[in-house]
């Protein structure tokens, strides 16, 4: 990256500096112009007399020689917009596009930087850098040539009139100029440096807001919140300081410049005075001068403002760059796809793995030091390091993950740390306990390992119904792309190269899919979790019906764990005891999506049935009652308590309105110790407004009997609710666009897989029972084949940040499987799944052991037991290689030690 | 309200009667009850334990496994008592199985809410304290009768 901005700004703008130099320039005559009409108007055309005027050959009135003046005038104006309005547009597109292509390199940076150096550096350092810090770059890249020209233009305009009225005059108008010039960058430099510590000290204070907000349970675990106060007091407290005296010097600064440009003009009052007085000067050319005085200050403030700015901007720049050039950089060429023909995978790679004097050290540490091994392609190998030493790293190295300090590390013929990451990332696969999850689905998450290229071309002719609109966005977005420098492949492209994983179609790529996710034993939970996620999971159509036609075979089955009282069906003549109030009103799910009670707060249909048939009093008067007990209940409980997120039908900051509501009502409220204590609801409930109403009745309709166990939806509130729900269902008709109403025939996506089969809910008295339910419902599956084509559609559901929807030892078998689909011809495992049991481990490592039958594989993990399982055995120990032989030899010398 | 009719219960056993009325309701309100069949497990000896069971009506039998894993019926309990405590503090396994004896109704405390409780409220703390030496005490007298009855068999 070039070491000056300006010298970037150049390099990649520099025939947009001078068209944009040009296209100031130009303006500048009709800025000129547009001075000189108004002189015009007033001398001539007011001023002039009254008489015949020639214009071009033409004689004209004064008044039509006045509004030919004022029209042109007018004109001026608007061209002057017009090319002021170009210029400003054209500055911040070039801005723009200059920080973007500025973050662009930063992030291909952050891809290069070698793994150690996220050691030094946290993401919470790293992410203001390439987002809030370079924000000011773009304002200025857009300034950085046409500013200083323009203002510099001016003033030298002005400096020449000066001097054509009197010389001396001249002198005494630029006599201050040489001290600015000499004091302020000097002054400058001080503000520079300490913009620079505070820079540096508000990203260290980033850096620890992260550390607490990631340690949050430690802190509190270990009652620390003082200690960090005190360290984020101290770090603001610096933070204030360096301001404060960057204020102080900024501020004289401006003193300084004012004063300056004060002084001036006394020199214009005393010596141009005296010189008028002797007669040497005219006052007419002192009046003019010091009208030109007045004009020049602008441009030069403008100037020196500029220069504080390009001062600030430089520092800015030299010290992010700074932090994206670490030593030990991946080589640029090698992060790129090889140039010839992208979208083809990479060739295998063939051969054994030769180590010669593999030596990997940090902070002056050997972590591997000197290690000669081969590894024969077809080979299965065991790292084993009891210390828990060196296995990070030799993986890591065998990945290419990490760059060897001294020694050399081959596959066939062809040097490791020469292959481009489009061979290593395609042949090699890598997974270890931090292999990171991306808040992707499942599924993406995946086939990760297989979105190297888009499949087609840039994926522009993915699909041949894209319409118009959409290619000509894409169009612009490519082009737009192309004059940033950043990528102008297509994110929304097929990216999954379901070749890579050796299936000939998609049909194959599925199969291998779920045999894999049986292999590293994903299956159980990914079906799990595809049964019972509220999330849309895009369930085929035929999947959808058969899923609907086993309803009455599963129910006959949970009838055999408990019959009766285990699963209340969804019957529409019948109020669900299980369901909310709002969900029994509704009675089915909003088509586009949104949560219930939004669908029903805003749907004037509802509004009206609610209002029509009392209901929405009803609940109102249910409400008030509810909303006086979580009064009473929640008043004490903290703000930021979890029990007011999963219990409370108020939010914390609304409380206090609710309270009001109560007062208003007569400060009725449920509660202190009694169900008889509830008072005239009705005199109450007319004391409210229609909005205060409208609300209580919400928070009623979060009541679900069966849950809270309040006995408040009394069997004529039912009858209401139910008598509703017809009218709803009756007027809107089974297939509209706004609900899916329930249907023993249909399947609703609203719902998940789970409830869609058993077509109720599982009361939550025997919410106990739900693993059961939840297991006879796979063998029921697993007995008609389907289980395997829901876990297909369980891919789709989210991942969650990090993979937090899976258990951590889930999330280490995803990546295991994101590993083994790529059907890499290496395969690194480093110290994965240690959370298991150690019947569980050893069953899964002998599935992918059977899984890359005659193809590499690489383990690292820590029990010498388990060894024998493969063909050869690394033993490091301290760093050095203490065995590299077959796991015989390694168990036999293990016995005689 | 249940919820009234069950924070009253509450405060009949021993443990939560230090809770005032606004404490228990906000306890019953926000803690799930289950309706147990005859000889539903609560949990099982092994479990990953998450929660504090409240009897509120019914029996139940505590089961532990004898030397070849057959269950062996080890105590009962009533309601009003608290069952499950003690993985609650030890943050394992369940150390035996609860099932129930006829229907049981039975409030779940989850564990990190039973925790807090016992660290806000001292009252709580100690009668917690109480009952687990109680119950030590109980375990070291029939810990002091087997080896008698060890001895015993030795000697014949």
């Amino acid at each position: 990256m070039e070491k000056s901005i300006y010298k970037y700004i150049l390099r990649h703008t520099k025939k947009d500096q001078v068209y944009l130099v040009l296209l100031t320039l130009a303006s500048m005559p009709l800025v000129y112009y547009s001075l000189e009409i108004p002189k015009l108007i007033i001398n001539k055309a007011i001023g002039g007399g009254a008489g015949l005027f020639e214009v071009f050959g033409y004689e004209i009135t004064q008044v039509q020689y006045l509004l030919l003046l004022s029209f042109l005038f007018l004109g001026l104006v608007i061209i002057n917009g017009g090319m002021k309005y170009i210029i400003n547009v054209y500055r911040g597109v070039l801005g723009e596009r200059m920080l973007r292509r500025f973050r662009y390199t930063l992030y291909n940076r952050i891809l290069r930087f070698p793994l150690p150096h996220f050691k030094n550096v946290s993401a919470s350092e790293i992410i203001p850098m390439v987002t809030a810090e370079t924000e000011p770059l773009g304002g200025f890249i857009g300034d950085s040539v046409a500013l200083p020209v323009m203002q510099g233009g001016l003033l030298v305009t002005y400096l020449s009139f000066i001097f054509v009225q009197d010389f001396y005059l001249g002198l005494a108008a630029i006599a201050l100029y040489p001290p600015q010039v000499y004091l302020i960058p000097r002054l400058q430099h001080k503000v520079n440096q300490l913009s620079k510590t505070r820079v540096q000290k508000v990203r260290k204070l980033a850096d620890r807001i992260g550390e607490s907000v990631t340690g949050i349970a430690d802190i509190h675990a270990n009652d620390t919140g003082h200690f960090e106060r005190a360290d984020i007091s101290r770090r603001l407290g610096g933070i204030f300081g360096v301001r404060n005296e960057i204020y102080r010097r900024k501020f004289f600064i401006k003193f300084l410049n004012n004063f300056l440009a004060q002084l001036t003009p006394f020199f214009f009052y005393s010596i141009g005075g005296y010189l008028v007085l002797t007669n040497e000067l005219s006052l007419g050319a002192l009046v003019a001068v010091l009208a030109a005085y007045k004009d020049i200050a602008p441009p030069w403030k403008e100037l020196l403002k500029f220069y504080q700015i390009t001062e600030d901007i430089r520092v800015k720049y030299s010290q992010i760059i700074e932090q994206f050039a670490p030593d030990g950089m991946l080589d640029a060429k090698l992060l790129e796809a090889p140039a010839a023909d992208a979208t083809q995978p990479a060739s295998p790679l063939t051969g054994a793995m030769r180590a010669n004097r593999l030596s990997y050290a940090e902070d002056g540490v050997a972590r591997v030091d000197a290690f000669s091994f081969e590894i024969d392609a077809d080979r299965h190998t065991v790292i084993l390091s009891r210390d828990g030493s060196a296995g990070d790293e030799l993986t890591q190295l065998l990945a290419r993950l990490l760059a060897p300090t001294a020694g050399s590390l081959s596959i066939g013929d062809a040097d490791l740390n020469a292959l481009p990451e489009s061979v290593t990332g395609q042949r090699i696969g890598y997974c270890s306990a931090t292999s990171r999850l991306f808040n992707a689905s499942i599924g993406d998450n995946l086939y990760y390992g297989l979105k190297h290229q888009p499949q087609v071309g840039d994926g522009d002719n993915n699909g041949a119904g894209v319409d118009k609109n959409t290619a000509a966005a894409r169009k612009t977005e490519v082009k737009e792309s192309l004059a940033s420098g950043n990528s102008t492949q297509n994110i929304d492209a097929d990216w999954v190269d379901i070749g890579l994983s050796g299936a000939a179609d998609a049909d194959e790529f599925r199969r291998i899919v779920l045999d894999i996710i049986e292999c590293v034993e994903l299956d159980d939970e990914l079906l799990t979790l595809a049964l019972r996620t509220e999330e849309d999971i895009d369930i085929p159509e035929r999947l959808a019906g058969e899923i609907v036609t086993l309803r009455g075979a599963l129910t006959e089955q949970i009838n055999h764990i408990e019959s009766g009282a285990l699963v209340e069906p969804l019957d529409p003549d019948q109020y669900i005891h299980n369901l909310t109030v709002e969900e029994n009103l509704l009675f089915g799910t909003p088509k586009n999506r949104v949560p219930v009670a939004d669908f029903l707060a805003v749907n004037p249909l509802v509004k009206r049935i609610l209002d029509s048939s009392g209901l929405r009093r009803d609940l109102a008067e249910i409400g008030l009652e509810l909303a006086g007990l979580m009064v009473e209940l929640f008043s004490d409980v903290p703000d930021d308590s979890e029990l007011f997120e999963q219990f409370s039908f108020i939010k914390a900051d609304d409380l206090p309105d609710y309270r009001r509501i109560l007062s208003a009502a007569g400060g009725v409220a449920a509660g202190d110790g009694g169900d008889d204590k509830t008072g005239d609801k009705t005199a109450n409930i007319d004391a409210l407004n229609p909005q205060q109403v409208a609300r209580l009745s919400a928070v009623s309709f979060q009541l679900c009997p069966a849950r809270h166990r309040l006995d408040l939806i009394t069997p004529p509130v039912q009858a209401k609710v139910l008598a509703a729900r017809k009218q709803l269902m009756d007027e809107l008709g089974a297939d509209n666009a706004q609900i899916r109403f329930f249907d023993r025939n249909r399947y609703n996506p609203g719902m998940s897989v789970q409830e869609n089969l058993l077509f109720g809910r599982i009361t939550y008295a025997k919410g106990h029972l739900q693993p059961r339910v939840t297991e006879t419902i796979k063998n029921t599956l697993k007995s008609t084949g389907l289980d395997r084509e829901i876990m297909l559609a369980g891919l789709n559901c989210p991942a969650g940040a990090a993979g937090s929807k899976l258990a951590p030892n889930a999330q280490q078998k995803l990546t295991l499987a994101r590993a083994l689909l790529k059907h890499p011809d290496i395969l690194i495992v480093n110290n994965i799944l240690s959370g298991l049991d150690g019947k569980s481990f050893a069953r899964i490592l002998d599935r992918v052991i059977a899984r890359r039958a005659g193809r590499n594989l690489t383990w690292a993990l820590n029990d010498p037991a388990l060894a024998a399982k493969f063909q050869q055995a690394l033993v490091v120990e301290k760093g050095k290689l203490a065995h590299n032989d077959s796991p015989q030899a390694l168990a036999e010398s293990l016995e005689n030690m | 309200m249940v919820v009234h009719k069950e924070a009253m219960q509450l405060k009949q056993v021993p443990l939560l009667s230090s809770l005032d009325s606004k404490q228990l309701k906000l306890l019953a309100f926000t803690c799930e009850v289950f309706d147990f069949a005859d000889q539903d497990y609560l949990f099982h000896q092994g479990d990953a334990s998450d929660c504090v069971y409240v009897i509120l009506e019914g029996e139940t039998e505590v089961v532990g496994q004898d030397a070849d894993g057959m269950p062996v019926l080890l105590a009962t309990s009533g309601a009003n008592s608290l069952v499950g405590e003690m993985a609650a503090f030890a943050g394992g396994v369940r150390s035996a199985g609860v099932r129930a004896r006829g229907a049981v109704s039975a409030l779940s405390i989850p564990n990190q809410r039973f925790v807090e409780l016992i660290t806000t409220n001292p009252q709580v703390a100690m009668s917690v304290l109480q009952d687990l030496t109680r119950k030590l005490a109980e375990t070291s007298k029939l810990v002091a009768k087997l080896q008698d009855e060890i001895e015993t068999r030795k000697d014949n």
